[in-house]
């Protein structure tokens, strides 16, 4: 592994040059731009943890592919304590971080690819599974962060990618070259594409007849000619650069960082192309794609609701709350959500099978129950953070005024809890609260590895509707 | 292969053992498992496992070789190294799932020759 420490890994960001605009500005240094350096934080601890006796259990495996070590998050999973691992380890560097660290979509891209691969080449004598573990063994190496770019921007939904008026807002093939093709189109939303090496391009949605121009898959490097980021706008964003109070969590990020990554007639060699054209591959690709990101939901969010938890309890103990009995019992309703979800994740996780690649793969029933319980159990768990933690949630006043020479007294005076415990240390836990369960960090859990349709149109698919009603009969005896 | 259960998440396994009374130092490897949820401060237990021990253990890594003991430090009940990793390969371990053994304690057992711990 090339990038073993975070200086590396900083290091290798640093001498890769990337186009990226943050608020119509082009930055000049990623590495050293305040509103990027919680996120390469959140990420970096995918490469410190790994280097830790106590947590290399979890974050670092044997490749399947050179026999050698290397960080989990470029393994592919080679058993179902592979699968339970990768959700265990989530969790871990959730505590860490309480936010999201990036790097599992391309962690899942990769799995997924690895899969799909194999069997197109079974079908259509295609080479794209060998070129993949040559990729594969080179991001081993050097542990690159890779972004997961599957989601196109799509324009008017309730169309196809070839019919839509512009037919660059689903990612494109414009030119097929002797020595590669060129790429045409964006990602949206992509996790740590600001502090990422390369991006894997996915199709956005299975792909139809007409639409063969769509299903691509390629690597790209982020310097590539051609590709520009441009940072979303997070809830709250311009308080990290104060680093006080008021950020909750300044060292670390607010979800992932996500970023536009349009790629204007990129060019990509052919070794670096995974599928161009198999339409009948995208549905499995994209359905594959899904349940391993899906899988990981109870993991991380199941982490961070555990800081969201502890934040809680010590919000209603520095406020002499903690010992009343609905506050007690809406702390255990958090805990059994937090648990609930990350049983998911263990579960689909415990249930998987080897595809044919040899390669381990999580129930994908299960792993999209997960992640449809997430759309709706992150939004319980915060609400009942807001009623624990009052109203001060949303009106306490700045770091500043703690500090000013005037109003601080004031400050300090009537937003004080119980006693022994100072007023700046409830507003740190305040706003700790209040920065990881409103605006963009809740959004994330609704539309992150899908929206929660998607999830219900596998339980239609997958949910065994008629075998059930087999059993009814054969329950109340009815023959017709 | 004798095996003690002293309670309080401990776990004592012994096979061939030798006391390292040569050199009156005995070698343990030290293994951690991955710690997605411990229930205690694992990293904090063994600095105090390892005051407690002071010079009479040299704490060495699985990789590395001539050590007799493992100790291994779970965090919870599900102890999951003892899934995916074979100790039938070393000569003793000791495993621990929470801190409820005092340091003290454990360096004993840690230290013990067979025929003390013949059950
Ligand atoms: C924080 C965050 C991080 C993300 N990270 C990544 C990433 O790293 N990589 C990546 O590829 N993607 C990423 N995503 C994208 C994510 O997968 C998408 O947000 C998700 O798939 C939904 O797509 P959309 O945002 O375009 O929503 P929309 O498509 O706009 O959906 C909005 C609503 O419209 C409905 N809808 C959409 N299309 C139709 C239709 N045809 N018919 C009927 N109803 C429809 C949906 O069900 C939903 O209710 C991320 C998203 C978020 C919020």
């Amino acid at each position: 592994m090339k990038i073993r420490t975070k200086e590396d890994y900083i290091k290798s960001l640093k001498d890769q040059k990337v186009v990226i605009y943050y608020n119509g500005e082009l930055v000049e240094d990623r590495t050293a731009f305040p509103a990027f350096i919680p996120h390469i934080n959140s990420a970096a601890k995918t490469y410190e943890l790994a280097l830790l006796p106590e947590n290399e259990d979890l974050l670092t495996a044997t490749s399947n592919v050179t026999g050698k070590k290397i960080n989990r998050f470029t393994h592919i999973h080679q058993s179902v304590d592979d699968l339970i691992k990768k959700v265990q380890m989530l969790r871990l560097i959730a505590h860490e971080t309480a936010s999201c660290f990036q790097r599992c979509v391309g962690f899942d891209a990769m799995n997924s690819l690895y899969m799909t691969t194999y069997e197109i080449d079974e079908k259509h004598k295609t080479k794209y599974f060998e070129r993949f573990v040559e990729y594969l063994k080179k991001i081993q190496e050097e542990n690159f962060m890779l972004v997961g770019g599957m989601t196109d921007p799509k324009g008017d939904r309730s169309k196809r990618p070839s019919q839509q008026a512009d037919p660059d807002l689903f990612t494109r093939v414009v030119e097929k070259r002797k020595d590669g093709i060129v790429v045409r189109g964006a990602k949206a939303h992509q996790t740590g594409a600001v502090n990422s090496h390369e991006i894997m391009i996915m199709p956005t949605q299975a792909m139809g007849e007409g639409d063969e121009a769509y299903a691509i898959v390629a690597a790209i490097p982020l310097d590539a000619k051609g590709v520009t980021l441009i940072f979303g706008r997070q809830t709250n964003d311009e308080r990290k650069f104060e680093c006080g109070i008021d950020a909750g969590n300044c060292e670390f990020g607010m979800v992932g960082g996500e970023a536009l990554v349009v790629l204007e007639d990129v060019f990509v060699p052919w070794e670096r192309v995974f599928m161009c054209g198999e339409i009948d591959f995208t549905g499995m690709l994209v359905e594959r794609f899904a349940t391993l990101h899906r899988q990981n939901y109870g993991g991380c969010k199941g982490g961070v609701s555990d800081i969201v938890i502890g934040a809680s309890a010590l919000a209603a103990q520095y406020q002499g709350t903690l010992d009343a009995s609905h506050i007690k019992d809406k702390l255990v309703e958090m805990l059994h959500l937090a648990e609930t979800v990350y049983s998911g994740s263990i579960a689909c996780s415990a249930m998987g099978s080897k595809t044919k690649s040899g390669a381990y793969y999580p129930d994908p029933l299960l792993a999209n129950c997960t992640k449809h319980n997430i759309t709706r159990v992150i939004y319980d768990i915060s609400r009942l953070a807001h009623d624990i933690g009052g109203g001060i949630m949303a009106t306490l006043p700045f770091d500043k005024d703690l500090r000013s020479p005037v109003v601080g007294k004031y400050v300090k005076k009537y937003m004080k809890g119980v006693e022994g415990v100072s007023t700046e240390t409830r507003m740190k836990i305040v706003r700790l609260l209040e920065n990881m369960t409103g605006g963009t960090a809740l959004v994330e859990s609704m539309h992150g590895a899908g929206s929660p349709q998607s999830q219900r149109i596998m339980y239609q698919r997958l949910g065994k509707l008629g075998q059930k009603m087999k059993m009814a009969k054969k329950i109340a005896k009815i023959d017709e | 292969m004798r095996r003690r259960r002293a309670g309080d998440g401990l776990a004592v396994d012994k096979r061939n053992l030798t006391n390292g009374a040569e050199t009156g130092i005995k070698k343990v490897a030290l293994k951690y498992c991955g710690g997605c949820n411990p229930g205690f401060d694992r990293v904090a237990y063994v600095e105090s496992v390892k005051s407690a021990a002071g010079p009479v253990i040299e704490w060495v890594a699985l990789d590395d070789e001539g050590f007799d003991t493992v100790l291994l430090i779970c965090g919870c009940e599900t102890a999951c190294p003892r899934r995916s990793l074979d100790f039938s390969r070393y000569r003793q371990s000791v495993s621990i799932k929470n801190d409820k053994v005092s340091p003290r304690d454990l360096v004993k057992i840690l230290l013990e020759s067979e025929e003390a711990n013949e059950d």
